[in-house]
């Protein structure tokens, strides 16, 4: 267990200077985006008062020491303050204030990917170029080609508008949890809250609303996940422990589910982690469909709007983002095989 | 002698024909966008008296949209875009990715572990919101806009692979020949090790048409691409989609078939390529 508690000290401490370039790198987008003080004061702005904003935010100090400012800001999760709202909000409230309802669809759409995948790429691997194979392949490819944002059209055309199968999604919580007390679902976890207050109606109602959106995202890592299920599974299938497994006459779901899928969970695992990039970045389109309440769609506002620092502070979570779910998938599968331990000092 | 085998190979690939088929109409409807359209692509061509959005009829074959813009002839004059935005990005991935992924690669060392930490960092941004980010700093406008913000994010992707390639080939029996009959060190790259890497290229660059022209298709939808004007697919959804909830939706179906439409048949045919060029893929 020391090995393994070991690893995971070694993984976390090379992931910090990671995050510290990747904040150079989203901090060196700065200078190439619109400057703030022309959204703050508008075009039409004298010489005078840009510069007299400019030096009053600090904007026209050292590039390093405005990155300096920036991982310090980064590091309390505030960001910084909102010099375009310029009200004494910063940039992290908004940021903070929306992440919830990104992290809830991308994990809602990464679990539909991962049960669907696993189960289609299981069964195409175990009859191969038979039926189900063919139709989970084209379903998974077609699904990977269509563009996420047009998908979201058609699809709440279809089940919200035409058949009224589902609510047209409306993340608030208003919608979600009417009766909520003042300071109830301060978290804005809102289905992750309404699970842990055990309020039935709140969840059924927040499933309602997010089964559309994170169907719809999770067509982006689906098609990546059920081909590697499949390929490793058709390679763990051939290997001699099935053979031994079925000679000793285990039934065959047995010798599937409980002998190779395990085996074949770990590359599948690693390809599942570095798939949240993907749908991090179609959480942006999604989010903006469905006029989700997340960080993706601040983000793309932020980007129309002008607004600098807050692109580049939402960038980052992003990435930041990115970089932890990896770490925690690396280590989740050094603490749950004992084969990795040995060299994974 | 390989490409013989490789295309003996391919010629029973249903999904090759499948995607070479949906390439090939893509491809005519670029070409052929000028003769097929009714009307011009860029302007207002309903009449007087015609209340826009024009529903499909025989004078416009797919309608119009709510500016009266002739859906038909954008929709072609759409495709030219997109295969321009598709090729250009990955022509653009090619010419910075194979050469730095080819130094990465021969050279090793301190040389290879920037790069590769480079790629890293790259990596770790999802690609779309790089795209946006590199369109927003590029400063909205046109398909180059495009082929930037998408070409740049497929960088890394073809830098990794030839390195892989070029790293498995150096210490091969007929590298070591090449040097002993007194080749330069380049020249043994660039005439003999590169050529030999170029099956996982081309598949690399087959897939990256398909996700260079949906990456380039949602960031237009979000409005960083050409102006409104311009026939582009990305930008049609956009103008389409004030009418999602209503009858109109003869504007917002045909852009987002023509994109899937293409996606999969680069996807297809990539797919194919892989399956053909290495025999260790099965299908």
């Amino acid at each position: 267990m020391s090995v393994a508690l070991g690893y995971v000290g070694k993984r976390a401490l090379v992931a910090v200077p990671l995050l510290l370039v990747v904040s150079l790198a989203c901090f060196a987008l700065t200078p190439l985006l619109p400057d703030p003080s022309v959204a703050r004061l508008g075009q039409h702005a004298t010489k005078e008062n840009v510069a007299a904003f400019r030096a009053r935010k600090g904007l026209d100090d050292p590039f390093l020491v405005r990155w300096g400012r920036f991982v310090r800001d980064a590091a309390t999760l505030e960001f910084g303050e909102d010099i375009v709202r310029d009200d004494g909000s910063t940039v992290g409230e908004g940021i903070r204030a929306r992440f919830p309802a990104t992290f809830e669809l991308a994990l809602a759409a990464m679990l539909i990917a991962v049960v669907l995948g696993l189960v289609a790429g299981a069964l195409g691997a175990v009859f191969p170029r038979r039926l189900a194979d063919a139709v989970a392949q084209v379903f998974a490819l077609v699904g990977a080609s269509v563009p996420v944002f047009w998908l979201g059209f058609m699809a709440s055309l279809l089940f919200a508008v035409k058949l009224e199968w589902l609510p047209h999604p409306d993340w608030s919580l208003r919608v979600i949890a009417p009766d909520a007390g003042p300071g109830d679902y301060a978290t804005r976890f809102l289905l992750l809250e309404s699970l842990a207050r055990f309020d039935l109606g709140a969840v059924g109602r927040a499933l309602a609303h997010l089964a559309l959106p994170a169907l719809v995202l999770s067509t982006i890592p689906l098609a990546v996940v059920t081909r590697m299920t499949r390929a490793t599974m058709l390679e763990e299938l051939g290997r001699d422990y099935v053979r031994t497994a079925r000679a000793k006459g285990a039934p065959e779901t047995r010798v599937v589910t409980r002998h190779a899928l395990r085996n074949a969970l770990i590359p599948i695992v690693t390809v599942t982690g570095l798939q949240t990039g993907a749908l991090l970045g179609g959480a942006v389109l999604t989010e903006t469909v469905f006029a989700w309440p997340g960080l993706g769609r601040y983000v793309a506002e932020a980007v129309r709007s002008g607004n600098g620092p807050v692109v580049v502070a939402g960038v980052f979570t992003f990435a930041a983002t990115f970089v932890v779910v990896n770490l925690l998938v690396d280590v989740a599968y050094v603490l749950a095989d004992p084969r990795l331990r040995r060299g994974a000092r | 002698m390989k490409a013989a085998r490789a295309w003996r190979r391919l010629r029973r690939d249903p999904l090759f024909w499948i995607g070479g088929t949906l390439v090939l109409l893509v491809l005519l409807m670029a070409a052929l966008a000028g003769p097929l359209s009714s009307h011009a692509p860029d302007r207002r061509v309903t009449l007087e008296g015609e209340r826009a959005p024009v529903a499909p009829n025989e004078r416009y074959l797919l309608g119009t949209d709510e500016n009266g813009y002739d859906v038909w002839s954008r929709l072609l004059h759409g495709a030219r875009a997109s295969l321009l935005t598709g090729l250009c990005a990955v022509g653009l991935a090619l010419f910075v990715g194979v050469p730095l992924g080819a130094v990465a690669g021969w050279r090793g060392g301190l040389a290879d572990g920037l790069l590769m930490r480079a790629t890293d960092v790259m990596l770790a941004f999802p690609s779309v919101l790089l795209a946006i980010a590199i369109a927003a700093a590029a400063g909205r406008g046109s398909v180059w806009t495009l082929v930037l913000a998408v070409g740049v994010v497929q960088v890394p992707l073809f830098m990794r692979q030839v390195r892989a390639s070029v790293m498995a080939a150096r210490h091969e029996d007929w590298v070591t020949a090449c040097r002993a009959t007194g080749l330069s060190a380049t020249r043994t790259l660039m005439r003999h090790v590169l050529p030999n890497c170029l099956a996982p290229i081309l598949v690399l660059a087959t897939l990256g048409v398909g996700s260079a022209i949906l990456s380039a298709a949602g960031l237009s939808w979000l409005g960083l691409g050409p102006p409104a004007t311009e026939p582009e697919w990305g930008r049609m959804l956009e103008e389409g989609a004030k009418y999602m909830r209503e009858k109109e939706q003869w504007i917002l179906v045909p852009p987002g078939l023509a994109i899937a439409a293409t996606v999969l048949g680069f996807n297809l045919l990539g797919d194919a390529l892989r399956a053909a060029l290495d025999p260790r893929v099965t299908r």
